[in-house]
This record gives C-alpha cells, structure tokens and sequence, in this order.
C-alpha cells in the first residue's frame, strides 16, 4: 500500500462521487410528478398557481436546468445542502439528528448480527449435515421467511405489550421531558428494535458464512492441516475461519454502509426517529432537498465503505496487495 | 379497658359499613354528584372521608382539592401519528400560522363545527368581539384585555399589526432570504393597511369587499399572532429556529426531545378559562397499530391515528376496560364519485346526471364498513357545514338505475345488447368505455376498488358502460391521469366540505382551471359574488343556488363520508365527548378535559 | 503373500466405499500391502484407480461418511480403531504425508513458515522462535533459496515447485517414521520435476515412503518396491526391478509400453466405473491376453516370482 494508490484512489472515488451526484440530480428531477404541486398539496386541494410560481421561484426551480446543475453541484461540495421544505430546517441539520438514533439501532444490530452469523454460519458449515446444522438452517429460513413488518408487531405485541417487559415505542420514557436523556433509558427503549433489527440481519450473514464455510472446509489445505495432527477445533479457528471470512469483508463493509439507510418498518413500529423513516417521508412529500442530501450522505457512505473494504482486504488476505499493480 | 376497645372496633366497623354503602365514586374522586366538579361542600366531606375512614388516599383528596380550586393537575399523554405533529424545537410558524392543537398559539378567532344542521359559529380567542362596516371594507377587533405572552409581556393591538406587517414583509417571493415565502400571507392578501387606535382595538382596512374575512382568518385552524418583541428582530424567518415558541394559549411551551416527546405546560395567566390538566405531552408513535397498544397499557391517554381510527379498530377498543371511544360524525375522509367535465362521455351534463342515479351507496358502505355514512347532498356535507346545506338538493342523486336509462337516452345514448349483455352506443353511435384510474386521495384501505366493485354492477351490469380500470396509478402522475379521464374518484377531508365558500372548488376562476375542469358561466359568476357579498341572508341564498347548479350539472357525485374515531382513557380523565365534539383544531381542547384519577398526577 | 511382523505398515483386506446417490464408489478393494521400515514403496495406477484413497485412508483423512473396512496395522497399532485424539498423534508426528495439487494445499493467509512451525510447536512442543528456527532449516533442507526470508512469505509468492518443496518440508517437519507423498511431481515441468526427484532421493532417509504416482518412471527412479493399482485393487507388486523390468500383469506391461520411450501405445478402453466394476477380472475388458474365464472369475494374488505377485489368470 503507498501513497499515490492511496491518492489514485481518492481520485477516482471523487470521480465516482460527482457521477453519483450528477445520477441523482437527474433522476431526481426525472422522477414523475412535480415537487411544489405535491408538497403543497398537503395545504392546498389544489394549489393556486401564483403559489406554485412563487414557490419555484424561491427554491430556484424556475431557472435554466444547466444553471440550476451547477448551482447543486457547487452546493453539494460547499455543504450548503439547503433546507429541508417538511422541517423548514437546514438538511444536513435533520440528517445529522436522525443519523445519531439511526446508528443507536442499526450499530449494535449490525454488530450483533454479523458477529452471531459468522459464528453459528461457520459451524453450521463445518459441521454440514449435522442436526444441529439441519436446526439451524431451517431456522434461519423460518425467519427469513417471515414478513418484516408482521414479525416487529409480533415482537412488540409479545415483549412489550404482554410481557411488559420494554416500553412501546420512541427511544426516551417521558420523564426524560423533565430530566434530559438519560442513556440507559435510551438503551431501554432500544432492545426491542435492536432484536428485530438483528434477527433481520443474522440470516442473511449466516447464510453467506454458512457457504462461504462449506467451501473453506473442502479445501485442501484443510486437510493439509488435519494431516499436521491439529485438532478440529483448531482448524475450524485458524485455518478455515480466516478464510472463511474473506468473501465477509464486503459484505460487512456494505451493510455497514447500508445501515446509514435505516430500516423503515422497524423505525415505524417502534416509532424509532431515524433515517430510514425520513427518507420515506420525505419521498411521498418530493421534499427534494431533503431527498438530495439523504442520496448525497448515502453516496458517501458506499464510496467509503468501498475505500474501507479496499484498504481491509490486503490486511486479511495476504494475495491482495493494494497498489503493486494498482 | 376492654369495653372500650369493643367500642372502637364497633365504630370503625359502622363508619365501614357505611363505607361501603356509599356508591362508589364514578369519575373525579370527591365528586359524588358527577357533574365532574368538586364542590365546596363535596371536598369537605372528601377530607372528612379522607381523615376518618381513609376512604379517599392522600393522592384522591389532593386531585379532589385541585379540581374543587380549579388549579391544574396531572399529566395528560396524548398520540400524534408522526413526527411533525409535535412541536418541534424550530419554528414552522412561516409555514402554516398556527399549528394544529399546538395549544401554544392563538389566533385572534376560530370556527367551530356546528352543530348538525345548526348556524356556523365563531369562537372568540384574542379578539373578544369583531364587527365590520356595512360595505365589509373595514373590520375591527376588539381584543382582550387581559392577556400576556408566555413571557410576561402584555399582549397588545401592536403584536396583531406587527403579525400582519411581518407576514406582507416576508410573505413574498421575492423577500430577502430564499425560502421566506410564507403560505398564510395569502390570508392578508387582501388587507390594506392595519390601524391601532388603542392597544385593545385592531382595524383592518381591506383592499377589497370582505364579508368572510374572521372566516379567512379561522380558516383552518387560522392564523396566529405572533409575539412582536421576539420576532422584531428576525429578518429571514426560514433560517430563525424559535426554541421559546412564545405564544398567549392556554399551554406554555414546556421541552421537548427531538422526534419522540414534547410537553406544553398549563398556563397560569392565560386570560381565558384555564386548563384543569397541569401538563399535556404529546408522544410519537408512528404506526397506529403501537397506539393501540400504547392506550390499552395506560402508555398514552388519547389516541386519534393520522386521520381518526378505522372503524374497524375503533370496535375492538369499544369494550376494553377504561378505554372510551368517541365518534365524530363525517370527521374523516369524504368520498366522491368526480368527472373531469371536458373529457367525453363526460362532457355531456346528462350523462353525468344519468350516473347520478346509478351509484349504490348502501352497497359502497356496506363493502367499506362501518363509519361509512351514504351522502344525501350534492357536496356539502350536514354534520360539518350545518344550515348552509340546501334542504331541495338533499336526495336528489338518488339510486334509481330506470332514470339513469332515461336521461341517456334524453342525451342521445342508446342501450343495445350484444352476446347477452348490455352495450351502451354514444351518440356518436360507438360502444361507450370509460376508464378509471385507480389510486390517488380515495384508494386509502383501497375505497377505491371497493367503489368501482359496485359502480361496475350498474355501470356496466345495467347500464352498459364498458369499464377499464387502469393499475394503481402512482400518485406523482395521478394528477395527469385524471386529466386524461373521464371519470375518477377522490377523497378528502371533511372541511372541504364544511362551507358554501367551499364551493368555489367548482369555480372556472381567473387562476385557471379548476379540479374537475367545471365551467358553468352562472356558477362561476355567483362564486364572485359571494365573495363580496356580507348579508348573511342574501349569502345563504346565493349558497342555496349554487348548490341547486351542482344539482343540475353534476360535476361530481358525493357518495360517502366516515366518520372519525378518537378513544382516551376514560378512567383517567373526564370530559373527553364534549370536548373533542366541539371542534377540530381548537387549541382549547383539552383546556376542558379534567383529571379523574390520581395516578395522573403522580406520572407528572 | 506372508505377514511379515517387521513391517512399519501392514494394510489388510482395506475396503474403502463412498456412498454417492449414483450408488457405492468402490474406491479400494480389500487391498493388503505392507511398507518396511526405510523402504520406498512406489503405489503406480492410472488417475482414479484408488492409490490417493489408499494414501488418505491410512491417516484417516477422507470425509467423515466414508466406508472403510478392514485393518492398518502401523507398528502393530490398528490406526482405524484408534481414538480420534489418539489418531492425531500420529498424524503429522508418526506418518507424514504430502498432499497432492500442492497449488492449493498450503493456507494462502499464513506465511510458509508458520504452517510449518505448526506443526513443530503441535508435536514437538517447540517455542515460537524455535519452530520458526526449525521451519527455516526444514525449507533449507528441501532446498529453498534464501530460507530465512522465504518463511515469512506467503504461499502465492511461491512457484510450484517451491510449494511442493514446502509441503514436503511440512510434512517431515516432525520427522515421521512414515511419509506418503501423493503425485509430489504432478503438474510440474520437467525439470522441476528432476528436482523433485532428487531431493527425495537425497533427503537423509530414516523413514519410510509410500510415494503414490502415476508416473512409472519416477518409481523407478526412487522406489525400492512398486505396487500397481487397478480400479481400486493390487494387480502387482514386488520389488521395483522386477516389476517394471519384468512386469507379470498384462496392465503393467500396458503401462510400460505406453511410456514414450517405448513406442506410446496407449492401453485400449478406459478404466472402469469404481460404481460397476466388470465382472471377474476388472481388467479384462481392456485386457489383450483375455480368455473366456478371465470375464467370470475374480483372480486372487498369485506369486510369480520371490515377493512377486500378479493378479492374474494368466498364472492360476
């Protein structure tokens, strides 16, 4: 790894970034429908056409298409993201705010998940055909199966409402009104969506590691090891679950990546204030500087999780050696 | 010493016994006549209970006490469906007046529903009267006298000037700050200047005749007056986030946690009747089904969903314990059958008229469920808009498919047969087909399909129209579809159907084009004059003819309205039918709901 | 054929079956062999015909559903009745072995050097340094340039032969009493080839070798004693100089005449499926001396000449 892979490799994701934001701006005012009439809808039937130019005229819709490009593309870099026309508050602001309960969720979820994937998906592989793999396989389908948004009700119908053991929603008890947020409440309020959250996320590491351990464990230098005399725990720990994890790496890196999106249903049933359900929202009003600085965070995210998963490879796969052919 | 205890023993069994014999208390503790006020007399022979019998606990006597007082108690928790219905740490203010229930802010009048078939009444908030020169080119308010901002600082004529000044400076688009356009300043458009004689009287000057202008300014739910020394100094509304939210209501802004919580806190000098509840927090809960569940745990205190509860939801709730439902007659979603009067078949009034009288809306309400009341007006609904409905109209799209045949055939249309079934020819001597694009504003728990189920039957069972339904349209280009077609169906909320003045829906007006492309010379002339028009006698006919139009040309067919579904804990608070029956949008909602269970006061 | 109770490996009646969906694979067939303590036994056999079976079975090392039946005697302890815990003494420890493709034999993400040391920490109980010390002088044994730098590297920047130098560094690492090596020159080029030829006659030999290869030359070469597998059984065996100077079964002499010094001719046919063997001997279908009993009658070992045997009627 040296310096100028390193810089080649901004470069290009910079390039990657100004295609991304140049996607998007074109999409975004390809998308059927027109902004100021659907959001003003929510006040008017039908909205007065004065409104609808005066409108246009403050958010600079009515000026040339190539003008109106630039002027994004020099926000875009500048920051200067706009107002959000549902929050009437800086984009970045809102964003920035629904990051943080995002993360609160998706963080542990997502740390949670791929660590018990990985785990009960290597043995699962390892120990291929064995009940507890037969168990653990049929399982995993079994939730997989299920429909989100039926299996966050159920969670909350049966732990918080039944059992009364969590609260039913939001992420602070209304005493927080009086004393400020106090984390393990926080914390409380969270098991509930961190469960679903990561019951969503396990099966799909599981599956991946489950395969990936399937392969590992036929090849030869897994029998190389056993022909050493290591015992099987020890192969499964240092020969095949290095290897196994190999084709892991990118997809940790992008869930991480993903994460940043939210998840809709979980953030609806438990009323959990994050991205997931802001995007939404801001979709079905056309919100578009909202929607644009959403894509804008996302397009970063995936473009550093892709540097991430570059600069981690080399660490764990000694074949991949960035920036010798690079 | 014995006897003596016998004796004691034998008192406080008495004073149990009758105890017990007292019916238990319903409602308030202390409140033995049920009128949901602690008398002076009932809270002394409360305390008395409390001393000798322990009848009533510490917590039950100091509830009695405070309502007996009138001095605020507990802790009221209410649902909202969403986040941008707390009050949130910035200010929405430029957007839409005055926030629905915020019970922070006033305006200086609202409009109340009227009762079913009653006059339209006007609630006084900061004005406490207001009248208007003959020709309704002046309007003045007299304003109370004894109201202060939350922040101590009186309340005077000059914040309802500086309001009106604040909204003509940055109400345009062109004002310094992109994105300082304020939608409400469309509600001042037509003041011309504002005058005050005195710090309790405001007078508008109007640039035009308005006899309609306390209804422009309670218009849903109306606009508030600011509070002149905070926003004094902010030149770009946009960008100010107001963290104070400074208003005059009977609430004060109390916190509030970004996304999930806010609270409004009782208000000790507002100037008119005070809250009995101390604190009212507002909680987010984003899925409907999680408020349920939230009010049946005792989580919440009141829950209305988005729009109302389904019906079908609002039955399930009916019989569990302290919980109490409250049905508000076409609170929800009005359904109507519209045609888009420049595309053909709909072109020709008799066709439309014809359809008038083949919409089964027994069948519609059967198949939409309960909530679901069949609509006897043109459009006007009578729960909501009262004695502006005109009686002649009432009934007259009734379903009768033997006169819908009769007025196609009028119009030149001929029923033929073909393999068995019916084909309607145009006059134009082709089979007739229309196309109905489905989603849009009615295809909530698909209403939608459910109408065009039954329409089919008649419309192309009995009278046959060849029907196309076209997939669910998405919403962005819903709008062009129903353009393009003869025939659609749309929902809306009950207060477009409230008012007279709501009729200029109908209106060809100088803007342009209206929703159904109606254009009726008679109808869009009488819209202008009711305009100008103050007489309330002369308004109400002019109200009568147009819907006597609506009647004749059939811009539209109204076929159901819902009605809107609320529950609250009954065992905790009282009051709750009068209050939310009074209207929508009253910031003194829950100024007259009391607490009636001293739980709710140790929450707080 | 005599058990000889001096044998460092006695194989006896070894069937080893793979139950596919196709039915039974029938990979070894009552197979007996013996290997002597210092002597290299040449296992030789067309691709398929069991010999890597063989040389996996005896360190127990095929899939975990695997049939096998019979007894591997390795001095005197029978390896398939042994513990697992047991069995993992001796594997590594007692017999070594080096695994055929050699291009994906070593772990890609651990340095040569540590799969090596390994081992040596495994069995002998070494330090770190000290097995790593070991590693280095084991990768100088086999003949790898440069040994100090070449243990920190890993399994990628090693060519081919390297590769097979280290796996066989790997497997004597321990210094086994056994050490099999499964087609070590498969895939190489010629001279790579030579070269590991010699260093397996040149490694200082306290050991034994079973050395499986298809490759009649190479046994002859390094091989004291050959044994020649056909669908899954001995057809022959003896002492190297017999065997391929004098060989006695028609598929030996088949092999020695398609070698292209002596004129390539390739043996007619392909081998059997190991799922449904011909019946009587399985070489007769393809077999030129063939008579009419050859096809109904399975032919036992027969001695042809001292510890010379053939699988054939031709010497009932």
């Amino acid at each position: 790894m040296n310096g100028i892979y390193l810089l080649k490799r901004l470069i290009t994701s910079f390039a990657a970034f100004c295609i991304a934001v140049t996607i998007m701006f074109a999409l975004l005012r390809l998308m059927p429908g027109d902004y100021i009439t659907m959001y003003l809808e929510a006040i008017y039937r039908y909205a007065p056409p004065d409104v609808v130019e005066a409108f246009n005229h403050v958010y600079g819709l009515d000026r040339p298409i190539l003008e109106q490009y630039v002027i994004y593309l020099l926000d875009a870099f500048r920051g200067n993201w706009g107002y959000s026309f549902i929050y009437k508050v800086p984009v970045l602001t809102v964003i920035g705010e629904r990051l943080v309960w995002t993360l609160i969720l998706l963080l542990p979820a997502t740390i949670l998940a791929t660590l018990a994937g990985i785990g009960i998906g290597a043995y699962s592989g390892w120990r291929r055909g064995s009940k507890t793999d037969i168990a653990l396989l049929n399982s995993m389908i079994i939730i997989r199966a299920i429909p989100s948004y039926w299996l966050a009700l159920m969670i909350l119908i049966i732990f918080a409402y039944y059992l009364n053991l969590f609260p039913l929603g939001g992420y602070v008890d209304t005493g927080a009104l009086t004393t400020g947020i106090d984390p393990l409440d926080v914390a409380n309020h969270a098991v509930l969506p961190v469960l679903t959250l990561f019951l969503f996320s396990v099966t799909g590491t599981y599956y991946l590691m489950r395969s990936s351990m399937l392969m590992t464990a036929g090849e030869d230098y897994i029998t190389t090891a056993r022909a050493k005399g290591l015992d099987e725990l020890m192969i499964l720990r240092k020969h095949a679950l290095k290897n196994a994890m190999l084709p892991m790496v990118t997809l940790i890196t992008f869930e991480c990546a993903g994460m940043i999106t939210g998840s809709i249903f979980v953030e609806t049933i438990f009323s959990w204030p994050g991205l997931g359900m802001l995007t939404y929202k801001a979709l079905a009003v056309r919100d578009l500087p909202l929607l644009q600085g959403i894509l804008l965070i996302d397009t970063l995210f995936v473009i550093a999780a892709n540097i991430a998963a570059d600069l981690i490879y080399p660490l764990v796969d000694p074949r991949v050696q960035v920036g010798d052919d690079a | 010493m014995t006897g003596r205890y016998i004796q004691k023993i034998l008192v406080c069994c008495a004073v149990l016994l009758l105890a017990c014999c007292v019916p238990a208390a319903a409602g308030i503790p202390g409140d033995t006549d049920g009128d949901t006020v602690v008398s002076e007399k009932e809270l002394a022979t409360a305390i008395l209970d409390h001393l000798t019998a322990g009848r009533l606990s510490a917590d039950e006597l100091s509830l009695a006490a405070h309502n007996s007082l009138h001095l605020p108690y507990g802790q009221l928790v209410v649902a909202v469906a969403g986040d941008r219905y707390l009050i949130p740490a910035t200010s929405y203010i430029d957007q839409k007046g005055v926030p629905a229930d915020s019970l922070i802010y006033e305006g200086l009048v609202t409009k109340l529903r009227p009762k079913e078939g009653g006059p339209k009444e006007y609630l006084g908030w900061l004005a406490e009267r207001w009248e208007s020169s003959d020709d309704a080119m002046t309007w003045t308010f007299y304003l109370v006298r004894n109201a202060a901002w939350h922040d101590g600082t009186p309340f005077t004529s000059a914040d309802v000037r500086f309001t009106y000044e604040y909204f003509r400076d940055h109400g345009n688009p062109d004002a310094p700050g992109a994105g300082a356009y304020l939608v409400n300043s469309a509600i001042f458009k037509n003041v011309a200047s504002v005058e005050c004689p005195d710090d309790y009287t405001v007078v508008f000057h109007m640039k035009s005749c308005a006899p309609l202008f306390p209804e422009t300014l309670a218009t849903g739910p109306g606009i508030a007056v600011f509070p002149a020394h905070i926003w004094r100094d902010i030149d770009l509304p946009s960008t100010y986030i107001d963290t104070a939210h400074i208003g005059t209501g009977p609430f004060a802004y109390g916190s509030t946690i970004p996304g999930t919580l806010s609270k409004v806190t009782a208000y000790e000098g507002y100037h008119g009747e005070k809250p009995y509840v101390r604190e009212v927090v507002t909680k987010n809960y984003e899925d409907e089904d999680a408020q349920i569940l939230a009010l049946r745990r005792g989580d919440v205190d009141f829950i209305s969903g988005e729009f109302g509860l389904s019906p079908r939801k609002a039955e399930a709730l009916k019989d569990a314990p302290g919980i109490g439902i409250c049905r508000i007659p076409s609170g929800g979603q009005a359904f109507e059958v519209a045609f888009t009067s420049d595309v053909y078949p709909a072109t020709i009034p008799e066709f439309r008229r014809a359809l008038s009288h083949a919409v089964n809306r027994e069948r519609v309400c059967w198949l939409v469920g309960e909530g679901a009341r069949p609509t006897e007006t043109v459009f006007l609904l009578p729960a909501l808009a009262g004695d502006q409905v005109n009686p002649a109209t009432n009934g007259l799209f009734s379903y009768d498919i033997a006169e819908a045949k009769r007025q196609l055939a009028r119009a030149g249309f001929n029923l033929t047969e073909e393999n068995g079934r019916p084909v309607l020819l145009g006059p134009d001597g082709k089979p007739v087909e229309i196309t109905i694009p489905l989603a849009g504003k009615a295809s909530t728990n698909a209403v939608d399909q459910k109408i065009v189920a039954v329409l089919k039957e008649d419309w192309e069972g009995k009278l046959g129209i060849r029907i196309v339904e076209t997939p669910q349209v998405d919403d962005s280009v819903y709008l062009d579809w129903i353009a393009k077609t003869a025939v659609h169906f749309d929902g809306m909320p009950g207060r477009w159907h409230e008012d007279i003045d709501r009729l200029d829906n109908f209106q060809r007006s100088p803007l342009g084009e209206n929703y159904y492309h109606f254009d009726n010379e008679t109808f869009n002339g009488l819209i202008t004059e009711l305009k100008s028009t103050a007489d309330p006698d002369k308004r109400e006919e002019i109200g009568f003819e147009l819907q006597e139009i609506l009647a004749e040309e059939v811009p539209c067919i109204p076929v159901f309205s819902q009605d809107a579904f609320m529950a609250y804990r009954s065992d905790r608070f009282v009051g709750w039918d009068a209050a939310l029956l009074g209207g929508g949008g009253n910031i003194r909602l829950f100024s007259e709901i009391r607490p009636a269970s001293a739980e709710v006061g140790l929450r707080a | 054929m005599t058990a000889m109770s001096d044998a460092l490996l006695e194989v006896r009646g070894l069937k080893v079956g793979f139950p596919t969906p196709e039915g039974l694979v029938r990979a070894s067939d009552t197979v007996d062999l013996e290997i002597y303590p210092r002597e290299t036994l040449g296992l030789i056999g067309e691709t398929g015909s069991g010999k890597t079976v063989l040389g996996m079975a005896i360190l127990r090392l095929l899939q975990p559903n695997t049939i096998i039946e019979g007894e591997i005697r390795y001095r005197g302890r029978d390896l398939l009745s042994l513990p697992e815990a047991e069995m993992q003494r001796v594997r590594g420890r007692e017999i070594g072995i080096v695994l055929q493709n050699s291009g994906t034999s070593l772990n890609p993400v651990y340095t040569v050097g540590t799969q090596i040391a390994e081992a040596v920490i495994l069995h002998q109980g070494l330090s770190g340094p000290d097995a790593r010390q070991r590693a280095v002088e084991l990768l100088d044994a086999v003949g790898i340039p440069d040994p100090v730098r070449m243990a920190g590297e890993y399994p990628h920047r090693f060519s081919g032969g390297m590769r097979e130098r280290a796996l066989i560094a790997t497997a004597l690492a321990c210094r086994p009493n056994l050490l099999i090596a499964d087609e070590p020159t498969k895939g190489l080029d010629a001279v790579t080839k030579r070269g590991i030829v010699d260093l397996f006659s040149e490694i200082d030999r306290d050991h034994s070798v079973l050395f499986i290869t298809h490759d009649i030359e190479t046994a002859g070469d390094l091989a004291t004693r050959v044994a020649v597998m056909y669908a899954g059984e001995i057809v022959e065996i003896g002492g190297a100089e017999e065997v391929l100077g004098d060989p006695a079964h028609p598929y030996t002499r088949g092999l020695l005449a398609s070698l292209p010094e002596r004129g390539m001719q390739p043996i007619p046919g392909s081998a059997p499926s190991l799922i449904t063997l011909p019946s009587g001997c399985r070489f007769s279908p393809r077999c030129g001396c063939a008579v009419e009993n050859c096809s109904r009658e399975h032919p036992g070992l027969v001695e042809v000449g001292s510890g010379h045997y053939a699988r054939c009627m031709l010497y009932d």
